[in-house]
């Protein structure tokens, strides 16, 4: 009994330092041991940076309809809603709760793919000085995310919300995509008057529907 | 070797057991929309599936039999059927459940994985179950015991890296990550949008008392002096964001979770000076009834 007792014992320190390591931030044991925590990745992923660092922005889900004729016909803002409709029927907001998670999940792996793009743009751009290299560069990368699964669910949503909206589905026939950051007032501007700064993270073409 | 936590044990299975049944009893209802493959969710390669070479249409399309069995399956560990088998099976669906739609998760869902893991070895069925006959094999015990240091070594370890990772942070270091929180629309209810979260003595004051509290869980909750401060501050924050923020399952898991640094021993005292105090108040209204009326 005692031997199996050491034995379990020893088991679960190995076990629990492989885990601390994996979850604690890059440093030096952690790369140099990065092989052996690979099978985290697959059977025991695992994230506790709960609100590390907090989000600074709140987003912004724009749809804007055109017709055949590439005319606008409405232009909706998506989020809001979810997120009101998810305060509004608490405790049993499982509903709004869940799409908050798909579409503020789905906008969040855009954004880190875009942020990943624009690392990437740098780096095959450093050696370079010429404007048509980096321009082609950014669209190839920004063609990537057009056509990634994320980005494909949004325009999916996209048809639920025109459904909802429009009468006339059938006049829609583009859609364009927009993703806005509305930055939360800084600490010391809390009280002022003066509204949130909006960036635009990224502008879809006009995407055909099918 | 006798397991000095059997009410506690018995107490976070039934909580887990029905904390798996809402969330999946909610799902069900939507389950179309978000485990199957008539969706507008486009998910993405899923390295799990396809490194044991698991059929991810298959489970899409029969997602019906996966959700009704984890609801079977729940209701049995609440009233401990098939005990640890029945823990096996559940951890299996609910991680099959999970893989099939990453963006539901969120920390608690992460952490109930791993709980269910440590359940799948622990004896937790001494109390609230229709067969009490418990095994009472040496090793059974003995690997039951590991786990449940497992779940409180892992909560620990939650709490350290949470408070590594915001130490880093300069909106935490400087005392205002709060304010961004609080400001965050996905999360802030309307409790959130009075002036007093705005006030920069609360902000400051609870951003250092979180980070705080999560550095030193890890070290206090194993002293037996400080450790009914360090859950009563940990009570609190959690209760605090479940009131004020829109994050709830995860609050009462990681709350649930508590009651395991808890002996029978130390639960029966609790609950006798509970009965005790509720009889003295009880008394002490009748006698106030009686001079008031005689």
């Amino acid at each position: 009994m005692k031997l199996i007792n050491n034995v379990l014992n020893a088991t679960l320190i190995i076990y629990f330092i492989l885990t601390l390591l994996y979850c604690l931030p890059n440093n030096p044991i952690k790369i140099y041991n990065s092989n052996y925590l690979k099978i985290f990745d697959i059977f025991l992923q695992q994230r506790w940076d709960f609100f590390a660092p907090p989000p600074k922005s709140n987003y912004k889900l724009y749809f804007s309809y055109f017709d055949r004729k590439k005319a606008l016909i409405g232009t909706y803002e998506v989020l809001t809603p979810i997120l009101n409709e998810k305060r509004n029927s608490l405790p049993f907001n499982a509903s709004a709760e869940a799409l908050d998670y798909i579409i503020s999940g789905n906008i969040s792996e855009i954004i880190y793919l875009i942020a990943n793009n624009q690392k990437e743009i740098a780096y095959k751009n450093r050696n370079k000085k010429t404007q048509s290299n980096y321009v082609n560069v950014h669209k190839t990368l920004n063609e990537d995310i057009f056509s990634n699964c994320y980005f494909k669910t949004i325009k999916n949503f996209s048809k639920i919300i025109r459904k909802g909206n429009i009468s006339n589905k059938d006049a829609v026939h583009y859609v364009q995509i927009s993703i806005v950051e509305v930055e939360i007032k800084k600490f010391i501007d809390r009280y002022s008057n003066e509204r949130e700064s909006k960036n635009l993270v990224i502008k879809s073409d006009l995407l055909k529907y099918d | 070797m006798h397991n000095q936590f059997n009410i506690a044990l018995s107490i976070f299975r039934v909580y887990i057991g029905v904390h798996i049944f809402k969330k999946y009893f909610f799902y069900f209802f939507n389950k179309n929309i978000l485990f199957s493959n008539d969706t507008f969710i486009n998910h993405p390669p899923n390295l799990f599936f396809k490194f044991l070479n698991i059929n991810e249409i298959f489970l899409r399309n029969n997602i019906d039999f996966f959700i009704i069995f984890v609801l079977i399956l729940s209701i049995s560990f609440i009233f401990g059927i098939g005990k640890n088998f029945t823990a096996i099976l559940l951890f299996i669906n609910v991680e099959i459940l999970q893989r099939l739609n990453l963006l539901l998760l969120n920390g608690g869902d992460n952490f109930l994985k791993f709980i269910l893991i440590y359940l799948c070895f622990i004896s937790c069925y001494k109390y609230f179950v229709f067969d009490k006959n418990l095994n009472q094999n040496k090793l059974l015990n003995l690997i039951s015991e590991k786990a449940i240091l497992c779940i409180k070594i892992h909560l620990c370890i939650i709490y350290f890296v949470s408070a590594i990772s915001k130490v880093h942070s300069d909106l935490w270091y400087n005392g205002i990550a709060n304010y961004y929180i609080f400001n965050n629309e996905r999360f802030s209810n309307v409790l959130s949008y009075y002036k007093v979260f705005n006030n920069y003595i609360l902000i400051t004051l609870s951003t250092y008392l979180a980070i705080i509290w999560e550095l030193s869980f890890s070290f206090l909750i194993w002293s037996k002096k400080y450790k009914y401060y360090i859950l009563l501050l940990g009570l609190t924050i959690h209760l605090g964001i479940y009131f004020v923020m829109m994050i709830h399952d995860f609050e009462i898991l990681f709350l649930s979770t508590y009651i395991l640094f808890f002996s029978d021993e130390e639960l029966l005292i609790f609950r006798n000076k509970f009965i005790n105090k509720i009889e003295y108040v009880q008394e002490r209204l009748l006698n106030g009834t009686n001079r008031k009326f005689f």
